[in-house]
Order: C-alpha cells, then structure tokens, then sequence
C-alpha cells in the first residue's frame, strides 16, 4: 500500500487541514455519506487525542497523519510524539459515574464508526480501517 | 477543497418568555468546540427556563462538540433549568445515541415539540 503523509504542528486547526483531502480522496472513490461522516468523525477524534493527550498540546511536537484510500477501504494512522497510553486504561464514557463528564468518548466513537481501530505496542499510533461497504 | 457538508460552525439565539433557543449551524468540528464550549456556558448561564438546542442544521459534532453540550447541561442544572435536544439529523442523532446522551438530555424530533 502506498501512503500520502502529512505532518503537522500540535495545534487543533492546522491538523484538521488534512481533512480536505481525506475527504476528497473518499468521494473520488465512491464512498457514502456515512461513511464520509463516520471517516471524518474518527479522524478528528484521533487527531484531538493526539494533540490533547499524546502532546499535550505542546507545540513544539508534531502529529504525522499516513492515509492510503483505495475503493475497498481507507487506511488512516495517526502518530503523536507521547509516550503512549493503554486502551485498556480507558474508563467506559457511558457508565453511569461517566456520563455527565464532558471529555472521554473519541476513543468509543472511533470503535463505534469505524471497521477497525489498533494501536501500537506504545499507544503513540492508531490506525484507522474503514472498508467501502 | 472541502465536501458540500463542511460550512463553518454558527449559533443563534432566540428569547422567548420562559424559553430560550439556540440554533447551532455547521460543523462542530475539533478546532470549533471550545469557542462552543465558552458560548453554550455563557448563555446557559444566563437563561432562565428552559434551554432548547436546535440542531436542525448542524451537519457535524466530535466528541469536544458533544463535551459542549454537557458542559452546558451542567450548568443549566446548577440554574434549575432543563437543556433539550430538538431535531437532529440522522447522522448526528446517531452519535447521541452511540455516546448514550440521549439519557442525559431528552431528544426531540422537532423545536415545536421542545419548546412545549
């Protein structure tokens, strides 16, 4: 598979300039309006974590964006510069102690909209798949 | 180049005895929430009554967007007040429910049915 890159500093509106083109690259394969929804609303998940938790908002650190679209499925992998986090440290937004907290549910809507979420051994990196179905 | 569904995040609001109205627009995306966030706290708290959130034209809300909201329940709540959902479209009515927030905030198929 072959990748476009993008790199860009820690900073919430100058990530989202990859959007653009992911979103075209989905169209110009014939990907549906949800599935469009769904790649965008995960992608802006995983590059809010990077950046708020993975950097810490430090501008000084970069998130590298890797995506290859194919008419069978997209490929999204998002890396920040921080020292990683355990998926399984994650508390559930939607129990009860949880459901009123503002923050804590980009990991679940990533899961829930897309076909396949995974890290690295060090949680610095996801990868984002959704097929073309 | 951006898709058809990518207009910029916009919030109205009407007062009404007893009501106030606030019709979000657009995408609330990433880098829109916490502008959002300080906007929805502002004016929750300052309504009084009830407080009903149109979202018949929001085409976009990420999980900081939907922070917005609890942000603003918490403190309509604190004021004795009621936040509501009215009218969201398919797609973000299924990041409501995903998320489970449909038991925190009633959701209404329309502004008519909200405001009464």
């Amino acid at each position: 598979m072959k990748f476009s890159t993008l790199v860009t500093k820690s900073d919430l509106a100058a990530a989202r300039k990859v959007e653009p083109l992911v979103m075209a690259e989905l169209e110009r394969h014939g990907y549906s309006e949800e599935a469009v929804f769904a790649v965008r609303l995960a992608l802006e998940e995983a590059l809010a974590n990077a950046i708020n938790h993975g950097n810490a908002r430090d501008a000084s650190k970069a998130v590298r964006v890797d995506y290859h679209i194919d008419p069978r499925r997209a490929v999204i992998r998002v890396s920040d510069e921080g020292p990683g986090f355990s998926r399984g440290s994650v508390p559930d937004p939607t129990a009860p102690e949880n459901i009123e907290k503002p923050c804590g549910r980009g990991i679940m809507l990533m899961e829930a909209y897309m076909n396949e979420v995974r890290w690295n051994r060090d949680g610095n990196c996801v990868e984002l798949i959704k097929k073309n179905e | 180049m951006d898709t058809p569904h990518s207009g910029p995040l916009t919030i109205r609001v009407t007062q009404a005895p007893a009501v106030s109205i606030i019709r979000l627009g657009g995408m609330a995306t990433i880098d829109e929430a916490e502008r959002l966030t300080a906007e929805l706290r502002r004016i929750a708290g300052e309504a009084c009554g009830r407080l009903v959130v149109d979202l018949t034209d929001l085409e976009f809300i990420c999980s900081m967007g939907l922070g917005a909201l609890i942000v603003a329940h918490i403190v309509s709540q604190r004021r004795r007040c009621e936040l509501v959902l009215a009218a969201p479209q398919p797609a973000i009515r299924d990041v409501l429910f995903t998320t489970r927030l449909d038991k925190i905030f009633p959701v209404y198929a329309d502004v008519k049915a909200a405001v009464s």
